[in-house]
């Protein structure tokens, strides 16, 4: 496992395969939380934190109970009860710690679990066939770009409250546009490396 | 309600409670997969599937479900579901799930499922939840293909659709031109276009909507205050008639 | 037990994932076996491409890479890596190359990708297949300039499997070697090639006899495929010598930054000092635009000596003179032969010939070399050097065994070709003819105009066939009058020749003491609807109309299949007319034979030739609008008053599902030709979208209409429309022939 390799993994992970723009994971609370900068972070963090736990854990599970069993097709159910145990979890120590922080999050720390991203990183760690290194790099680098997209959003978005958008455009949709044309921004970084 | 009055109700329960335009709910996989009607097809199905069979359940056990593990519990249920349709859809479709790749299994997360089973199977009947279920599963695909529909004409510049079974081309009309189709709506730019100006549009409608029922409030207050007015006036005049009678 | 205490919960998620779980291992059982049998049907199918009929079996591998998704290992062939990587588009792509055992490539086959078109896309095209596919496990893989990313990943790829390959098979290789960047796919382009699909155009400027300027357009890359405006230049040219003096391009309409390459000072310098039949190095990454400069330089050239001096004449005739005998059997592969040695006994030759991917892909042409002795004319050995066809397929053509067969021949015609290869075949014979075609007119001795003058001639008359003898024409006379000679002909087009379909059908008339064709009319057309129906087209069929040999049309670019069959069914029509000439120009001849011919016309009542030729134009017009939907017609009743015809013609179903026509009845008042009624009584396009044009209100449009197109068709059901149409068109058509028939009614007035 080179250097070179991991840096790959990095960028690809954060700008070049943003999860966000190529994929459109995580759309749910990326629509719901990137209106402010301070919960933008507040999630971003609590989902690389979720997600590098729960993948490296689901990593583990399945080369070392579900493959030596043969059940592999309980992945699914395995690594989503995984990640909504863990979830609960990060829920329980954020509410005890940060009441500031929980209350701003509000509904969609414990969405968290159905953030499809979270599913998507675990998942992807395994058909891609990565090691435990690469899987744990792979875990930082998506969650990052995540973060990414929601921070450059939120930046925007406190904008654009204040643009005169059309009507109907107004919210959501404005934001879809405004995704659509990061995301030809973002074909900019396709061959980086 | 007359079958007309029904139909359009129907019709504008999709687009007002549309839970992909409206509520911004499952909104990953209506963007990643709805490149083709094919895959739309596919999707809906699948998550109707889904959806009305995890309502079902859900409502079944939600009795003998503690609240602390009713997520887990209903997690599970859904997870079973839907790596149950995985294995049909690589078994029997296996053109299909190539493309809809990962995102069969992301089903598992979207937001819609786990969200109808705890805002209404876990409270309603059987019949109520299903039925719930299939509405909801609908007016899902009905979105996607929705947006399919605008990207497969402007991005290939043909409507096709082939059997999923078989692979066999069921039907393709070439619309636009070779060479004047617009790829961009192939991409994922497109894909947020597409979504933007079709909320946009849902949110007008809406608004529309709201605007005539506002509307139709206030005329019926203004109806409502004018006949009180007159009521009292005539009971004015009757009392001032009874007066003079009395008199 | 309490519905809140631990225990229950904890039992109730047991139970639920048992029951879950042993669900879902049912379903697993049931589905696993079908989903492997998929996963492997569908790797077969792509192994099955480049092995064909092999056995393969997958094989265990260990790659430090990660690219590689498979290896599969086919005894007696190689073996097959699956790769998957990524280059330009972030989804990646994936391909399989396979090396041969004896460590060249076998095959590169893309099985997905997403990159974009003329950029990354071009590393899955011909060009760059090619250079793959002509590599072995020790080479270097090139890169692909304008598609770095793309051709990277792949280098990658294949250095991966490279990697797993060699140290199978125990070869030692230099893992680091880079290759020549843009070496292998710089295209040699040469003057004696075909560029009639850039349609070069050429104009005399000025000409003093000692230089001659010329302004030429030719169409590049923009002209080929986007329909753009072709490239101009002005070309200045030295008489005497009929050499290039100068090139200056006035108009690039290619793409910026590409091709252009090919219009720097320097790439054109490389044209200054050329002649007629010389060849020049294309500028690689822009071979389109240097096509299209060297098709400018040719048509000047070309141009000068056609009507230049009679300096410049001289060696343009002696070069064209030496070609057309030495290939007469297979001028369509542009042999190009070079004598490497001939010591009286032994001669040694370098030749090139076009096989599949240059006679239908613009790539390039095959190399070989060939051993002639030179006593008994007879073939020694034969080497094929440079292979440019599909591997996999035309190979079969090269392969050792079946080369060894040409050996001790004198004539490449006795030895069977190839059968899956027949243009490989073909290329391989067409190397060995033209060697020994040179062989026998440096033998023939010094005055090798005269009689290759007369060769010329010679085999065309009685070879006519043979240039087409690959399409099988077959021709019937349908009637033949001395002075008019009809026929019915058939020859085999790309359906024919590929997918085992039809051959097409034409009706060709010729005029009997000249030789040359009348007409042609296309009556059946089997092939791809869009692609070959360009040959069928009337702007083209007229171009044969007043000619003897059907090579002086050129092709239909596009449409080279179909072409080949159209010029295979007039060829064999004028060699029906020769070779049954004397035999009905002596009936002809004798007076009273005149009257005799008599009776035999009126059996067919329009076939006096006047008249026929002239709506025979007409109606041919008509129809062919919509011949694509091969109306059949049948006359029901005709009382001079209202005609009624029962018609079938194809729409959506038929043209592209191989369904069944629609069907219909329509009445035609004659004397106006004017539509009366129609019915529809079969419909066979899809309900709810074709049947918007069969229904009452669109076919009622049609009354009283002379002309099919003055009726919109209807948006949505256009096929359906257009099978509609076709039926009217056809019917009025068939009305015509007998309102022409009363000829003095009409031609009094």
């Amino acid at each position: 496992m080179s250097l070179s390799s991991i840096l790959t993994l990095i960028i690809g992970g954060i700008l070049i395969n943003n999860v966000v723009l190529t994929k459109f994971l995580g759309m749910c609370p990326f629509m719901g939380v990137s209106t402010k900068l301070s919960s933008a972070i507040g999630m971003g963090l609590a989902v690389t934190f979720v997600i590098f736990g729960s993948s490296v854990l689901s990593w583990l599970l399945y080369y070392y109970v579900l493959d030596p069993l043969n059940i592999e097709y309980m992945e699914l159910i395995t690594f989503i009860l995984l990640i909504a145990a863990f979830v609960q979890f990060v829920e329980m120590f954020v509410k005890k710690n940060s009441p500031s922080l929980y209350k701003s999050l509000g509904i969609f720390l414990p969405l968290i679990t159905t953030n499809c991203v979270v599913l998507f990183v675990a998942q992807d760690n395994i058909t891609q066939g990565y090691n435990l290194i690469e899987t744990m790099v792979n875990s930082i680098a998506v969650p990052l770009g995540f973060m990414l997209m929601l921070v450059i959003f939120a930046t925007i978005r406190e904008r654009l409250n204040g643009a005169d958008v059309p009507e109907a455009f107004k919210g959501n949709p404005i934001a879809f546009i405004v995704a659509a044309i990061m995301a030809v921004a973002f074909t900019a970084f396709a061959g980086l490396v | 309600m007359s079958v007309k009055e029904e139909k359009k109700s129907f019709f504008s329960e999709m687009l007002l409670n549309n839970p992909v335009f409206g509520l911004y709910l499952g909104i990953c996989s209506t963007l990643a997969i709805s490149t083709s009607l094919n895959n739309a097809l596919g999707m809906g199905v699948s998550v109707i599937f889904v959806l009305v069979l995890s309502n079902i359940l859900v409502s079944l056990i939600a009795r003998i479900t503690p609240d602390e593990i009713h997520i887990p519990v209903y997690i599970v249920i859904i997870a079973t579901l839907v790596t149950l349709v995985g294995m049909l859809l690589q078994a029997y479709t296996p053109e299909l799930y190539s493309t809809l790749g990962a995102y069969v299994d992301l089903i598992v997360v979207n937001c819609i499922i786990l969200g109808r089973a705890e805002a209404f199977a876990c409270k309603n009947g059987v019949g109520a939840s299903a039925k719930d279920g299939l509405m909801m599963g609908l007016s899902y695909t009905f979105s996607l293909m929705a947006i399919s529909l605008i990207r497969q004409i402007l991005g290939t510049g043909i409507l096709s659709m082939s059997n999923p079974f078989t692979n066999a081309e069921i039907f393709a009309l070439r619309l636009i031109p070779s060479g004047f189709e617009i790829p961009i709506f192939k991409s994922q730019t497109g894909a947020f276009l597409t979504f933007a100006i079709l909320a946009a549009a849902v949110a007008a409608y809406k608004k529309s909507i709201d605007d005539k029922a506002a509307q139709a409030e206030k005329e019926a207050k203004a109806a409502a205050a004018k006949a009180k007015a007159e009521a009292a006036k005539a009971a004015k005049a009757a009392g001032a008639a009874a007066k003079e009678a009395k008199a | 037990m309490s519905k809140d205490s631990t225990a229950y919960k904890a039992v109730l998620l047991a139970i639920l994932c048992a029951v879950c779980g042993l669900l879902l291992s049912g379903i697993n059982a049931l589905t696993a076996p079908i989903i492997a049998k998929n996963q492997l049907a569908t790797v077969m199918a792509s192994l099955e491409q480049i092995y064909p009929g092999g056995e393969f079996t997958e094989a265990e591998f260990d790659d430090p890479s990660g690219l590689i998704q498979g290896v599969y290992k086919s005894p007696g062939n190689g073996t097959i890596y699956k790769i998957h990587n990524v280059g330009y588009n972030s989804n990646g792509f994936t391909f399989m190359v396979a090396f041969n055992e004896d460590g060249s490539v076998g095959g590169f086959l893309p099985i997905e990708h997403n990159e974009t078109d003329g950029f990354g896309a071009r590393c899955f095209q011909d060009d760059y297949t090619a250079t793959i596919n002509g590599l072995t496990s020790s080479d270097p893989v090139p890169l692909l300039s304008g598609a770095t990313l793309t051709s990277t990943a792949i280098q990658q790829g294949i250095d991966a499997a490279k990697a797993l390959f060699n140290a199978d098979a125990g070869i030692s290789y230099d893992p680091n070697a880079v290759a020549e960047p843009s070496a292998p796919e710089a295209p040699k382009i040469s003057f004696s090639d075909d560029f009639a699909n850039t349609e070069p155009e050429a104009e005399e400027v000025s000409n003093d006899g000692t230089t001659a300027v010329y302004s030429v357009k030719a169409g590049g890359f923009s002209f080929l495929n986007e329909k753009g405006n072709k490239n101009e230049a002005e070309i200045t040219l030295d008489v005497p010598s009929g050499t290039v003096k100068s090139v200056k391009v006035t108009k690039f309409s290619d793409t910026p930054g590409i091709g252009d390459n090919a219009t720097s000072d320097s790439a054109l310098k490389a044209y200054e000092g050329l002649k007629a039949g010389d060849s020049v190095d294309g500028v690689s990454g822009a071979t389109f635009t240097s096509k299209s400069i060297a098709a400018m330089v040719k048509s000047a050239l070309d141009k000068l000596a056609g009507g230049g001096t009679s300096a410049a004449e001289k060696p343009a005739e002696e070069k064209p003179a030496e070609e057309t005998a030495a290939v007469a059997k297979y001028p369509e592969t542009e042999p190009e032969v070079e004598e490497v040695s001939n010591d009286g006994t032994t001669a040694v030759y370098r030749v090139k010939t076009g096989g599949f991917s240059f006679l239908n892909e613009n790539g390039d042409k095959n190399e070989a070399e060939i051993t002639i002795d030179v006593p008994s004319g007879t073939v020694k050995s034969i080497t094929v050097d440079t292979f440019s066809d599909t591997a996999g397929i035309g190979d079969k053509a090269t392969a050792e065994d079946y080369l060894k067969k040409f050996i001790g021949v004198s004539d490449p015609e006795t030895v069977d070709s190839v059968s899956g290869a027949t243009f490989t075949s073909n290329s391989v014979k067409s190397m060995i003819q033209s060697v020994l075609d040179k062989l026998k007119g440096l033998n023939a001795g010094t005055s090798a105009a005269e009689p290759e003058a007369a060769e010329t001639t010679a085999p065309v008359e009685t070879a006519s066939v043979s240039k087409y003898a690959e399409t099988k024409p077959e021709a019937e006379t349908v009637s033949n009058d001395g002075s008019t000679a009809k026929f019915r002909t058939k020859s085999g087009g790309f359906s024919f020749l590929n997918e085992n379909g039809d051959k097409n059908e034409a009706e060709v008339e010729v005029d009997v003491p000249t030789g040359k064709v009348k007409s042609v009319k296309v009556t059946k057309f089997s092939d791809t609807p869009g692609i070959g129906d360009k040959a069928t087209d009337d702007s083209w069929l007229s171009k044969f109309v007043g000619v003897s040999d059907p090579d002086e049309v050129d092709n239909v670019s596009g449409a080279t299949f179909t072409s080949k069959s159209i010029k295979g069914m007039i060829q064999s029509a004028l060699d029906q007319v020769k070779s049954s000439d004397p035999a009905a120009a002596a009936p002809a001849a004798s007076a009273p034979d005149q009257t005799a011919a008599v009776p035999e016309e009126t059996k067919a009542p329009e076939a006096s030739a006047a008249p026929e030729t002239t709506d025979k134009g007409d109606s041919q017009q008509t129809v062919s609008r919509f011949k694509e939907t091969e109306p059949e017609l049948e006359e029901v009743s005709n009382d001079g008053k209202t005609a009624v015809y029962r018609i079938k013609s194809g729409g959506f179903s038929f043209l592209n599902e191989k369904g069944e026509k629609n069907e219909g009845e329509i009445e035609i008042d004659v004397p106006t030709r004017t539509v009366k009624s129609i019915k529809i009584t079969k419909f066979s396009d899809t309900a709810g979208i074709g049947d918007k044009a069969t229904a009452d209100d669109f076919l009622s449009k049609f009354a009283g209409k002379k002309d099919a197109d003055d009726v919109d068709g209807v948006s949505g059901a256009t096929f359906t429309s257009n099978s509609v149409k076709a039926m009217i068109q056809s019917s009025i058509d068939k009305t015509e022939a007998p309102a022409a028939a009363l000829p003095n009614t009409e031609a009094g007035k």
